[in-house]
């Protein structure tokens, strides 16, 4: 049996039986394999939206693709642990690669490990990462998330059109807005963050690449909103705040919204929600402060909706 | 051809002896047709099972042959193998008249019975065998190394494919330089 002799409607109708973690898998055979998927394969891989490197604190990421039944794992890139061989090798871009096969069961799904030294982490993330990026297309958009960042600065190799998204949990003694100012400036602007922090010693600074992130999503019980609310100049934020002592909200909130309704700022911005926790909001003093009208309840309003960064 | 017949009585459903109740119109005799592959076997098979294949119904309806003369003339399918022929003609008289189920664990497990299969039924044009075949094709190679893939499938590595893309190259440049030479010998 030699797949390459079956006419194209057969080689396309058995890789329609086939996940696309599996198809993945199979173009490491070969060059002229790969190939053959490549070009079997195209609407399948236009549907394909987004490819997520997904970490938590080990740095060692799950690559994967996003379906709303679940996530399709293509590959995990892992530290090597010398005590097991590797099942294959593969000479990607010059460089010899080991991969081991995930097989904890016969029901889990099977996908290749690619292994690495520490010395040689970040050329193993690039092949890798260069190889998903060839396969797939440039037409999908590919995110490193960060899902549990705590404490450590996280390695994060600068890959080819890869957004970076976090999602921070500071608590205690790290509650540090240096720390996170340090990682920011060493990266492109962020596709999405989400912070969460008790005590959150301090502010950004106002060209904090902290507010040029894409959507922000903050959960904060001493907040810096009049910060976000005066720096910000992403597309979405979603806030989540505790009381504020001075009653400065609902005069920031009511200077944004003239600034964003005048144009003078925020021109980026789609969406903003914040929900105050504990503290009862004057919303009379904000709809006339921002010179709200009045729609009856009776008429339809227009709507515009946007899809979530 | 080989005057062996190998009639599928067994397989097709039994003549019912009276008509039922409900039935008020007379029921007709079902038609049968004859096909053979390349060990000249031929195997008869009513219309209702060869309705799987896309192919031969319509070579049914287009020639509108009688009972005698579709027995004189079966259908010659000289590039599938006898043992092949045989497993489409079964299945497409176990599934007869039925909805095909989601499911099929009876093809083959050899592979490249598989694979002959996957060929006849592709050019027979049935469509649900096609399915499960692939299925079972791409099940093959499920939790696999690419190594095994490549035993499996018998996927030529990256060398021997540019040893062969070589080899082609030169044997094209030799059949120019061929019909070249040829030319420039008609020319003179």
């Amino acid at each position: 049996m030699n797949l390459f002799k079956y006419p194209y409607l057969i080689q396309q109708e058995i890789f329609h039986h086939m996940e696309t973690s599996e198809l993945f898998l199979l173009s490491f055979v070969s060059k002229n394999m790969k190939k053959l998927i490549k070009s079997t394969q195209m609407a399948r891989f236009k549907a394909i939206n987004t490819i997520v490197y997904g970490c938590s604190t080990t740095n060692q990421p799950y690559v994967y693709i996003p379906y709303k039944r679940g996530n399709d794992i293509i590959i995990r890139i892992m530290k090597n642990d010398k005590n097991k061989n590797c099942d294959f090798q593969l000479d990607l871009y010059g460089k010899i690669i080991d991969f081991r096969l995930n097989k904890e069961n016969e029901q889990s799904q099977s996908y290749p490990i690619a292994l690495f030294y520490l010395s040689e982490k970040r050329t193993v993330y690039e092949c890798i990462h260069n190889y998903i990026f060839d396969f797939f297309g440039n037409a999908v958009e590919y995110y490193w998330k960060e899902d549990d960042y705590r404490c450590d600065l996280p390695i994060i190799p600068k890959l080819k059109n890869v957004s970076f998204c976090a999602k921070v949990h500071i608590r205690g003694c790290r509650a540090d807005p240096e720390n996170l100012e340090t990682i920011f400036s060493q990266y492109p602007v962020l596709k999405a963050i989400q912070i969460d922090t008790d005590m959150f010693k301090g502010t950004f600074s106002p060209e904090s690449k902290f507010y040029q992130t894409e959507s922000i999503e903050s959960e904060q019980f001493k907040h810096n909103i009049p910060d976000i609310l005066s720096h910000f100049q992403g597309r979405q934020a979603f806030i989540q705040c505790g009381k504020d002592r001075n009653n400065m909200l609902v005069s920031d909130l009511i200077k944004f919204v003239n600034r964003w309704k005048s144009g003078e700022a925020f021109q980026n911005l789609e969406y903003l929600r914040i929900q105050v926790a504990l503290f009862e909001i004057p919303q009379n003093n904000i709809m006339n402060g921002v010179g709200a009208k009045y729609v009856e309840t009776t008429k339809i309003t227009p709507k515009h909706s946007l899809p979530r960064v | 051809m080989s005057s062996t017949e190998q009639g599928t009585s067994s397989a097709a459903p039994a003549e019912p002896t009276t008509a039922p109740e409900s039935a008020a119109a007379p029921e007709v005799p079902e038609s049968f047709y004859y096909v053979h592959g390349k060990d000249k076997v031929v195997h008869k098979v009513s219309a209702g099972a060869l309705q799987h294949s896309a192919l031969i119904h319509g070579m049914i309806s287009n020639l509108g042959y009688t009972e005698e003369q579709a027995k004189a003339n079966p259908f010659p399918f000289e590039n599938i193998d006898g043992d092949i022929l045989q497993m489409v003609v079964d299945w497409c008289n176990q599934h007869k008249g039925k909805p095909t189920p989601p499911e099929d664990t009876n093809l083959p497990k050899q592979k490249e019975k598989l694979f002959d299969l996957v060929l006849a039924v592709n050019y027979l044009e049935i469509k649900e065998l096609l399915t499960y075949c692939c299925k079972q094709v791409a099940m093959m190679v499920k939790g696999k190394s690419p190594e095994e893939i490549r035993e499996i499938w018998m996927i030529p590595t990256d060398a021997e494919d540019e040893a062969a893309e070589k080899e082609a190259k030169k044997r094209a440049g030799k059949e120019a330089a061929g019909e070249t030479a040829a030319a420039a010998g008609d020319a003179k």
